[in-house]
């Protein structure tokens, strides 16, 4: 009988009992979630990880076990994936996002929200004047769908009853109906706006001046009427965040069109990516900022008719806006886990 | 990352993900058609739970007719756009469509799986597989989003390269996956250490019936030994006394070897454990020898 020694069975039997703890813990967290975990657990979940992980590198080089490799292999995948690709802290994050990260990005990307901005304003400065000039631009610019009547065709008490609530609809019933019909209206429009922006920025450009018109064709229609005061009344208190909104989407349009163009020192995709993360923050809250704007609208023209609450309510969001874009989330970090790249 | 060599491993392609840690791990990309069912699977749950829904609501008869009107109307749009995101935030980045396949999305540089990221690749779904589709069915709609005249075209043919860009990428990923870094895999495969019957038997992994000599070891590589292995971990051949003296003897006559042994199993085990130490020692010092057509390098 002569004595030998094989490394890799050696080897297995140092790691085993490491590797069945790491395996029970996985089992637990693929059948529950990470929520059943205790707080052991999940301190050495971690550990374990990277255990395995060294134990697969040792084992790729030196040892010949197929099967032992294979195991190694599922092993650190499904450690990977349980510490890697769930979520904790959801609503942390989520919170964050409100009030440290969309203000920071809005401010790191300015030139591409301005630029969002002066497109639309451009939009409206040209809707307002060729329809003042040219009243028919808006019936060519506007469908008949979304005008619903309205126009410096219609009469100024159809106008005017526009602005208030003057239909036979129980005060909830219209609230919501209409609630939710401008905030899924606006919803995909502010998704289409962000889509669009891989696509270059140009059809995010179109998008952004083409809204700016149909704004600026109905306020010279309601104008026409002599309703201006009362119009912009209206639009104001739930049009900065709705248009805000808009505006927001588009420019996170731009900044993935940016991203494409100009990929700077990471690789196209990996520069489509970290945009692409940063659009979804946009979207994301720009979506609550679409929710937002349509109950102000369904309520207001309920409930306050009196233009200069209007007008008051208007100015407070627009200096609060300002205050938030500014000031919001400055010199915080959001705590990261686990990133190896800067993104 | 890639450098655009398509791995494969039993004709599924491979994405070799860098964990944090630094170490690479392989992981089967999903293919178009797990991709496509996962995704018809998805589409019967919502359409389901919109059934569900519409049942309840209409029987909730103390609320008016417009009010439940509403409801349905915010619920349907509640269920069409946030079904997919919010199982994939609350599921870890599965929807049940996934689940059943076993697929899941991870973070393709392999960092942590943003959320931020599962927000914009369901975004961009709507734009991807809605807004196509719809176009098909009711070109009307289209108006109602303001795209004139010529833009109107040029709209549509920006959305439909969108579409396109699944069929097109090496890695089965759509818009919204390269817009997330995301990418769809196989989840991993589960096996136990307690599946993985030694090959040797245990109690007498420390020791050999008779010693063989270094020349003896040098005449086969890694990949006869794997053959080997497979050979006496296979019961069909393993209880084959014919084969397994075939297999011994043209061994036998290889490495010149004269002595008489118990069995020939027992001598398969011997050779076995004796090759794999003095091949996985050379590999200590870097030494590796592919099979017993080459020469061994390093």
């Amino acid at each position: 009988m002569t004595e030998i020694t094989i490394k890799s069975i050696q080897f297995q039997k140092e790691r085993e009992a490491s590797w069945l703890e790491l395996e029970t813990i996985l089992e637990k967290v693929e059948k529950k979630g990470v929520r059943v975990l205790t707080s052991e657990e999940i301190a050495r979940l971690p550990i374990l990880n990277r255990y395995a992980l060294s134990s697969l590198s040792v084992a790729r080089s030196i040892l010949l076990d197929q099967k032992l490799l294979e195991y190694l292999e599922s092993l650190t995948q499904r450690a990977y994936v349980a510490v890697y690709g769930l979520q904790s802290r959801r609503f942390s994050t989520i919170r964050d996002f409100f009030t440290i990260e969309f203000p920071q990005i809005i401010r790191n990307y300015k030139w591409a929200f301005i630029l969002s901005f002066l497109l639309f304003a451009g939009g409206v400065a040209v809707g307002y004047v060729t329809t003042m000039q040219e009243p028919d631009t808006f019936y060519t610019l506007i469908p008949q769908q979304f005008s619903d009547g309205r126009g410096p065709l219609a009469s100024t008490e159809y106008m005017r009853g526009t602005l208030y609530n003057e239909g036979g609809k129980t005060i909830t019933d219209e609230l919501l109906e209409f609630s939710m019909q401008l905030f899924s209206n606006n919803a995909q429009v502010g998704i289409l706006a962000v889509s669009l922006g891989i696509f270059l920025g140009l059809p995010v450009a179109a998008l952004l001046f083409y809204n700016g018109q149909i704004l600026g064709a109905f306020g010279a229609a309601f104008h026409m009427h002599g309703l201006s005061i009362e119009f912009w009344a209206w639009i104001l208190p739930h049009g900065i965040p709705e248009i805000g909104a808009i505006i927001f989407c588009g420019g996170a349009g731009l900044m993935l069109a940016q991203a494409m163009l100009f990929p700077g020192i990471y690789t196209r995709k990996q520069n489509i990516a970290i945009a692409g993360r940063k659009a979804g923050i946009i979207i994301f809250v720009c979506i609550a900022l679409f929710y937002f704007a349509g109950l102000i609208e369904g309520i207001f023209r309920q409930v306050v008719h009196d233009v200069s609450i209007r007008y008051m309510v208007a100015t407070i969001q627009a200096i609060l806006f300002t205050l938030y874009l500014l000031f919001g989330g400055r010199n915080q970090k959001v705590e990261r886990k686990n990133e190896r790249r800067n993104n | 990352m890639n450098d655009g060599i398509i791995e494969y491993k039993n004709n599924r392609k491979l994405h070799k993900l860098v964990t944090p840690e630094g170490v690479e791990l392989p992981f089967t990309i999903a293919n178009k058609g797990e991709r496509l069912g996962a995704l018809v699977l998805d589409q019967i749950f919502i359409y389901i739970l919109m059934l569900i829904t519409f049942f309840a609501i209409s029987s909730l008869f103390t609320l008016s007719y417009s009010l439940r009107n509403v409801l349905l109307y915010l619920l349907f749009f509640l269920l069409r756009n946030f079904y997919f995101i919010t199982f994939e935030i609350f599921m870890d980045g599965r929807t049940p469509g996934k689940k059943i396949l076993k697929l899941r999305v991870i973070n393709i540089e392999g960092g942590t799986l943003n959320l931020s990221a599962l927000i914009i690749r369901n975004i961009t779904r709507e734009v991807e597989v809605m807004f196509p589709i719809a176009l098909l069915f009711a070109p009307g709609e289209f108006a109602e989003l303001g795209i004139l005249g010529a833009a109107k075209y040029i709209g549509i043919i920006w959305i439909g390269i969108a579409g396109i860009i699944i069929f097109i990428n090496k890695q089965h990923r759509r818009a919204g996956d390269l817009l997330a870094g995301t990418l769809v895999v196989n989840a991993p495969e589960k096996i136990s250490i307690n599946q993985i019957d030694t090959v040797v038997e245990s109690g007498k992994e420390n020791s050999l019936s008779h010693s063989f000599t270094q020349e003896q070891l040098q005449h086969y590589g890694e990949y006869e030994l794997q053959k080997l292995e497979y050979i006496l971990r296979n019961n069909e051949i393993n209880s084959d006394s014919f084969k397994l003296r075939e297999i011994a003897d043209s061994i036998r006559k290889k490495i010149n070897w004269s002595e008489s042994y118990e069995s020939d199993s027992l001598f398969l085990q011997d050779f076995y454990k004796a090759q794999r130490q003095y091949l996985e020692n050379h590999m200590l010092f870097g030494k590796r020898r592919a099979s017993k057509y080459e020469k061994m390098r390093g």
